[in-house]
């Protein structure tokens, strides 16, 4: 059952004295299949992809449609794969045009995969998939999803390397580990950093990743990610043209099993990160907030995360991270996204097969 | 069967786990380390000590756990079977840990959330090697668990 928080769902007060801001959470829709992301309507509805394979509808009275969105690409649906994320181009007021991200092959061979579509208010029409990772691989793990725009109109598709692959993250004949950029029609921009090289793959814009879940693009056009590491090797990373961000040949993490991946944290020509993460949050999306609720958080990176069931807010110092804060760790919930909605709050998805979709606004 | 026999099988099969492991673990760091080396990182001789002692101290449990529970499936077995083949004993023993640690990686990775659990599992070689690694564990808990030969004249057999 779907419910809007006016209608009398929960209202949870917070005002914890470990964080600067109080705030209330409401619930604006439960019962998600494994809810990853959420993109706002100009008529004040949103979408909401779920894992499982659904897009849905949150209409601009705030009342979830009991049916998905009709016209969705069918995904491979297993472990992390499924339907990931929903963006809508910077031009979908008139276009109506946007983007998802979604695993589609079988087990044994898939892919990332990119299909642009258009929504006419209740369905999508004419979804075709407009790109899609090489090579395939085996698996059902690391398949990055988040979507962002540059200011150009193209837009950056974040990877993950699959898992078992992950020293492919430093080849550039192929997709997997990176992040690439593309035109709208899914073709690669001939001004993207690795065209003309012997053998890259043109659409390439950086490189030695592990599995990116988050991304965005500010005001003056700077590019900050963040991607899961192994056990504590979470980073957040500034993002430029053609670096290499070291994935596996420096990390600060090591393997679930103890093992080592790298005995370095440092080679020359491999990008730093701005923070990492030990012991590791999972970092699954990010937005900068800007909104004007939360004065304190003005300016400031916020991070939901799986494994830490927090949402990590990190001051940007310029080019640099700043302190840290916890928030949101009193509701005990895995959070798979986090977004700045028009109206200056939060809105948080909870990670789970019935997840919720919550927004935080101040307490007064 | 007298205690001190009991003790014995018993610090044996201790002894055939942290060989097992040892082995195992060494096999973990140098294919990593290969992986790495076929990226252009340099890895010298110091580097490649302090990243195995590092496998030694952090990953050698794990796999540890792992390799004492396919032994001690995988020592009766291999016990039982010796007992109708002799002459194969030796090698029965080391398929025992061999076959025994391919179980248990394949079990690993149906139940845990990641792939493979082990990373030098992820090619043939690096499997091969490491189920080698424990074969030679389970084979010398044979060779030391072997009954002596009978010295005398053999009436029948």
């Amino acid at each position: 059952m779907n419910k809007f928080a006016l209608l009398g769902t929960s209202l949870v007060l917070c005002a914890g004295a470990a964080t600067a801001a109080d705030y209330q959470v409401e619930t604006l829709a439960d019962g998600l299949s494994s809810p990853w992301s959420l993109a706002f309507l100009p008529d004040g509805g949103m979408l909401v992809t779920e894992r499982s394979g659904q897009l849905r509808l949150i209409d601009v009275a705030g009342q979830l449609r009991a049916e998905p969105v009709a016209g969705v690409p069918e995904a491979f649906v297993n472990g992390q794969s499924g339907l990931m994320e929903v963006a809508l181009a910077p031009d979908f007021a008139e276009s109506g045009e946007l983007f998802l991200s979604y695993s589609c092959g079988t087990r044994e061979a898939n892919h990332t995969c990119l299909a642009a579509a258009t929504f006419n208010g209740e369905t999508l029409e004419n979804a075709h998939e407009i790109f899609r990772v090489q090579p395939a691989k085996k698996g059902s793990a690391h398949y990055g999803g988040r979507i962002a725009f540059l200011p150009d109109n193209t837009l950056l598709l974040t990877l993950g390397d699959g898992f078992d692959y992950r020293e492919q993250a430093q080849n550039t004949a192929n997709h997997l580990g990176s992040i690439v950029r593309l035109n709208r029609d899914g073709s690669a921009p001939e001004d993207n950093p690795f065209v003309g090289q012997a053998d890259a793959m043109p659409e390439l814009y950086s490189i030695g990743h592990r599995n990116v879940q988050g991304i965005l693009v500010d005001d003056a056009g700077r590019v900050f990610s963040h991607e899961h590491g192994p056990r504590g090797g979470d980073e957040i990373n500034l993002i430029e043209a053609g670096k290499n961000y070291g994935w596996p040949k420096i990390t600060y993490g090591i393997d679930y099993n103890g093992s080592q991946i790298s005995p370095y944290t440092e080679l020359p020509g491999l990008e730093q990160p701005l923070v990492y993460w030990d012991p590791s949050i999972a970092p699954s999306g990010m937005t900068l907030y800007q909104g004007e609720l939360f004065p304190e958080w003005q300016g400031s990176l916020l991070v939901s995360a799986l494994a830490g069931k927090e949402v990590r807010r990190v001051e940007l110092n310029g080019d640099t991270a700043g302190e840290q804060e916890s928030l949101f760790t009193e509701l005990g919930q895995r959070f798979r996204d986090v977004r700045t909605g028009p109206d200056g709050a939060v809105y948080l998805l909870t990670d789970s097969p019935s997840g919720q979709l919550l927004r935080v606004v101040p307490a007064n | 069967m007298k205690v001190m026999t009991v003790l014995r099988i018993v610090f044996l099969y201790l002894l055939a786990v942290l060989v097992a492991t040892l082995l195992g673990s060494l096999v973990q760091t140098q294919f990593n380390l290969a992986a790495l080396q076929a990226l252009d990182v340099p890895v010298d001789a110091s580097t490649r000590l302090h990243s195995s002692l590092h496998d030694l101290r952090f990953f050698s449990p794990f796999l540890a756990l792992m390799v004492a529970a396919c032994l001690l499936l995988a020592l009766p077995l291999a016990e039982a079977l010796g007992r109708i083949f002799k002459p194969w004993r030796w090698l029965l023993y080391f398929l025992a840990g061999f076959v025994g640690i391919w179980a248990a990686c394949a079990l690993a990775n149906y139940l845990l959330p990641m792939p493979t659990f082990i990373a030098a599992t992820r090619e043939t070689p690096g499997l091969l090697s490491l189920m080698a690694a424990v074969g030679l564990g389970s084979a010398l808990f044979g060779r030391l668990t072997k009954p002596k030969a009978r010295r005398g004249l053999r009436v029948l057999g």
